[in-house]
């Protein structure tokens, strides 16, 4: 979404305001990341069938839309550990291994995402150039069995910085989602909470005018992490192999390596 | 278009920014620190739907789609 007001500003084009909405369904098959998203767009402004056109490709080409339709992240893995002399240990038990046998993981629960556009948290410079794109709030809904879950969060740009911005939020998304997923495929005897945690370092993509200029033109801007998997305990060790074979099958994991999240879209004009 | 390389590593790379940590009962506390020219932290908790408990905050996926809002 600021994304979107950042080309509009950039090519002086009279986009009022924006909204974006996701309804969110579960996708079985062998294919599937678990989820699929149907997408839709509404712009608000009196704008031309050009002008439409380039914001259109603005979001869909926006950085993390990109993760998610374009597969462009490529995610460096490790394995670390904080115990040096269980290290051996690990990797011996590792190559002994057998071929693994990985629970199968909880499908994704139904609900929908709502983004909205909060116009007067644009800044301007001193001469009227955008300078911030300003902060977007989203509303998530999900389907639980006890009763629907209801959250709301903020992300954007400001210079007070309340907020994350979007790419750093989708790869908290990314460390998150590693993390449930191990938990569901290590078993429970070698499991801890304070076993392991995951570290997300991000290579340097650009900044945010680079970012913006790609998706006005609707070029690829592929980013690259180092995702490690750190390890705490020497008495638990958890093969490698089980922790690979996790991380392959990590929907968001899936989803940024090979994109095709989206199952309908469409651009409504307000 | 990625590509996964799995290697044991003996050190840590200097260069993290999210940390994600496991929390008892099967949530996940996620933390975005700052990049050079950003505010920050910025703290998340997900979990995942449950047949008993309320979730205390949503799934990871839905995180990521919120990003995608932005």
């Amino acid at each position: 979404m600021v994304t979107v007001v950042g080309v509009a500003s950039r090519g002086q084009i009279p986009l009022q305001d924006i909204r974006v909405d996701f309804q969110v369904e579960p996708v079985a098959g062998a294919d599937a990341h678990g989820f699929g998203v149907r997408k839709t767009v509404t712009l608000y402004g009196a704008l031309s069938a050009t002008e439409q056109r380039r914001l259109q490709r603005a979001a869909e080409y926006c950085p993390v839309g990109q993760l998610f339709t374009k597969g462009a992240l490529t995610v460096e893995d490790q394995v670390a550990c904080d115990a040096e002399p269980a290290m051996p240990e690990v990797m011996a038990s590792a190559t002994a291994m057998p071929q693994l046998s990985l629970p199968t993981l909880p499908t994704c629960a139904p609900g929908a995402v709502h983004g909205r556009y909060l116009v007067e948290t644009k800044e301007y410079d001193d001469r009227g150039v955008l300078h911030q794109e300003g902060e977007v709030k989203v509303y998530m809904t999900c389907a639980n069995l006890t009763r629907t879950g209801r959250w709301t969060l903020l992300a954007g740009h400001s210079s007070e910085g309340w907020m994350p911005p979007p790419v750093p939020l989708a790869y908290a998304a990314l460390a998150a989602s590693t993390v449930t997923t191990l938990q569901a495929c290590i078993a429970p005897e070698v499991w801890t909470p304070a076993g392991l945690h995951v570290e997300i370092a991000p290579y340097s993509a650009g900044n945010r005018d680079q970012a913006q200029t790609s998706a006005a033109a609707g070029t690829l801007n592929a980013r690259r992490v180092v995702r490690t998997v750190v390890l705490h305990s020497a008495t638990s060790p958890v093969p490698a192999q089980t922790i690979e074979a996790a991380l392959q099958q990590d929907p968001l994991s899936t989803s940024f390596r090979q994109g095709g999240a989206v199952l309908d879209e469409q651009i409504v004009m307000a | 278009m990625s590509e996964a390389l799995i290697d044991r590593v003996e050190g840590r790379e200097p260069l993290r920014s999210i940390i994600a940590r496991p929390m008892v009962g099967g949530a996940v506390h996620t933390i975005i620190g700052p990049e050079p020219g950003q505010r920050g932290p910025w703290s998340f908790l997900t979990d995942t739907p449950h047949p008993t408990r309320d979730m205390v905050g949503p799934p990871a996926t839905y995180l990521g789609i919120a990003a995608w809002a932005a």
